[in-house]
């Protein structure tokens, strides 16, 4: 009572999957990728900001989601800069998500015109969740007095514009986990209408959809795949879209896997009903 | 041009990923080092950035114009602490009260317009869409969103209309969990695509032949003892 595709070794299916990965990695196949609807919306949320407007990143993004999220916010930090937009980095969720906001603000400030202080500052952590957003929101100051090196903000000419949610163009919210970009939808944008939009991993991005459909959100980037997207458009690509024909192929290996696993346990069923006259 | 401290780093980097990894092919003590060195750092890590949010929130907040608040911030953070007295234990339930008030305080203000109103507002659909396909979209969401609610509506009996409409929910629901499961996947590839090619570079790919040589070796030394 047995079928060989159901006797193949778990640890083969690793290698095969590990392989998937690593050979189009060293060998690129330059398979297509669409663009959706909601990616193209994000990019359209950065370019509506007036030059010199205020970006907020929120980055909630912690060191276990560091490896799909890193080049998301690389990007859009580099596509701000590049727009001529203030860029102002900081996080509500977890203090060690500001080494994240700090590793993708150095990788791309001095090569996209970033000049720390002039048009792009870290505020490092807020503590508080929504109350310091809402804070945030209604005076910066009261929450905010030093940088995340311990500058005084008075002494950052970008700061000097930045008093209130007036002066905020849009939030670009980084999420990785359970109910993050409500938050400053319930904080930014549903009391003072700023527009949020920004991107997540993509364990959860099927929660955020309903909130992009209802037009909360204006656009949301995927995982990988929405920075992969969000290259393209910006026609820069990069780093993301060097991943994706990895991408593909990897699921193109688990969904044969898949399809073996269902054909063989098919099989089984019906050699076992013929053995024994029980459907199983 | 790697330097040499970064080339260690690297190989060392490398070597972590390639341990946990390792797992896969079966519990070593390999993987159990580096479980503990990630455990380690990730401690040491979050309490190193603990201190400096601490000592920027505190010490370096206070001025004359914002002197109460960041000292009222500090007390209401030190009666935390109380609870490892025994005595004063009952000192951490102002500070409890405090944050949990001000959490849900702020976080109700704007919830139900947010996560109900909104909601229900994007369901409402007309279907006078110059697209027929917009206007079957929309017809397909608002039956899902009808028979999903139906699937948890547990006063009338399960039959008739309610249990046909029950089952088209469970479809809905189902289709739901499999684009959940699918972006969860993508979301896992994605981080293991990364990984590979940070590995895939020189000189981190070198620690890949101590790899398979470990392996081989683990291999040769199975088939000998019969296991």
């Amino acid at each position: 009572m047995s079928s060989k595709s159901l006797k193949i070794d778990p640890r083969f299916i690793y290698l095969a999957v590990m392989l998937s990965i690593a050979i189009p990695i060293l060998f690129p196949l330059g398979l297509p990728i669409s663009i959706s609807e909601s990616s193209r919306q994000t990019y359209e949320a950065i370019t509506a900001v007036p030059e010199g407007g205020y970006v907020i990143f929120s980055v909630g993004v912690n060191y276990d989601a560091k490896g799909e999220m890193i080049y998301m916010l690389q990007d859009l930090i580099k596509h701000n800069l590049q727009l001529g937009n203030k860029v102002i980095l900081l996080t509500f969720n977890e203090a060690q998500d500001s080494a994240i906001a700090e590793e993708a603000m150095l990788a791309v400030m001095d090569d996209n015109g970033g000049v720390y202080g002039e048009n792009i500052v870290h505020l490092g952590f807020l503590a508080g969740l929504e109350a310091s957003m809402s804070t945030f929101a209604t005076d910066v100051r009261a929450v905010v007095n030093v940088d995340y090196y311990g500058t005084p903000v008075d002494d950052l000419p970008i700061m000097d514009g930045l008093r209130n949610w007036e002066d905020m163009d849009l939030i670009l919210m980084f999420a990785i986990g359970g109910d993050q970009p409500q938050g400053e939808l319930r904080q930014f944008n549903t009391p003072y209408g700023i527009p949020v939009s920004g991107g997540s991993v993509a364990g959860i991005y099927a929660n955020i959809v309903p909130f992009i459909n209802s037009g909360q959100l204006s656009g949301y980037l995927n995982g990988l795949k929405g920075t992969a997207e969000y290259e393209l458009i910006m026609e820069q690509p990069g780093e993301a879209v060097l991943g994706m024909d990895a991408q593909s192929l990897m699921s193109l290996t688990v969904i044969v896997f898949i399809i073996l696993g269902n054909f063989g346990t098919g099989k089984v069923a019906i050699i076992s009903s013929k053995t024994t006259g029980v459907d199983t | 041009m790697v330097s040499t401290t970064d080339a260690i780093i690297m190989l060392f980097t490398t070597g972590c990923v390639l341990s946990a990894f390792s797992w896969l092919y079966k519990e070593n003590k390999w993987f159990t080092f580096t479980e503990y060195i990630l455990i380690g750092a990730m401690a040491g890590f979050k309490g190193a950035q603990g201190i400096v949010v601490f000592y920027n929130s505190t010490f370096r907040a206070i001025s004359p114009e914002h002197f109460v608040g960041p000292v009222l911030g500090f007390i209401a953070g030190l009666l935390m602490f109380a609870t490892f007295i025994p005595k004063l234990g009952w000192l951490t339930k102002y500070s409890l009260s405090i944050m949990i008030g001000t959490g849900i305080g702020v976080n109700l203000r704007s919830a139900a317009q947010t996560q109900l109103g909104f909601q229900i507002a994007a369901t409402i659909f007309a279907f006078d869409s110059p697209s027929m396909l917009v206007n079957i979209s929309n017809l397909i969401l608002l039956a899902a969103t009808v028979s999903v609610l139906v699937v948890f509506l547990f006063t009338p009996e399960t039959k008739g209309i309610v249990k046909h409409t029950s089952f088209i929910g469970r479809c809905f629901l189902m289709v739901a969990f499999g684009v959940t499961y699918g972006f969860k996947v993508m979301g896992g590839t994605s981080s293991l695509i990364l990984r590979w090619r940070d590995i895939l570079v020189w000189p981190s790919y070198l620690m890949l032949i101590p790899a398979v040589l470990l392996i081989a070796y683990d291999v040769m030394k199975s088939r000998n003892n019969g296991t």
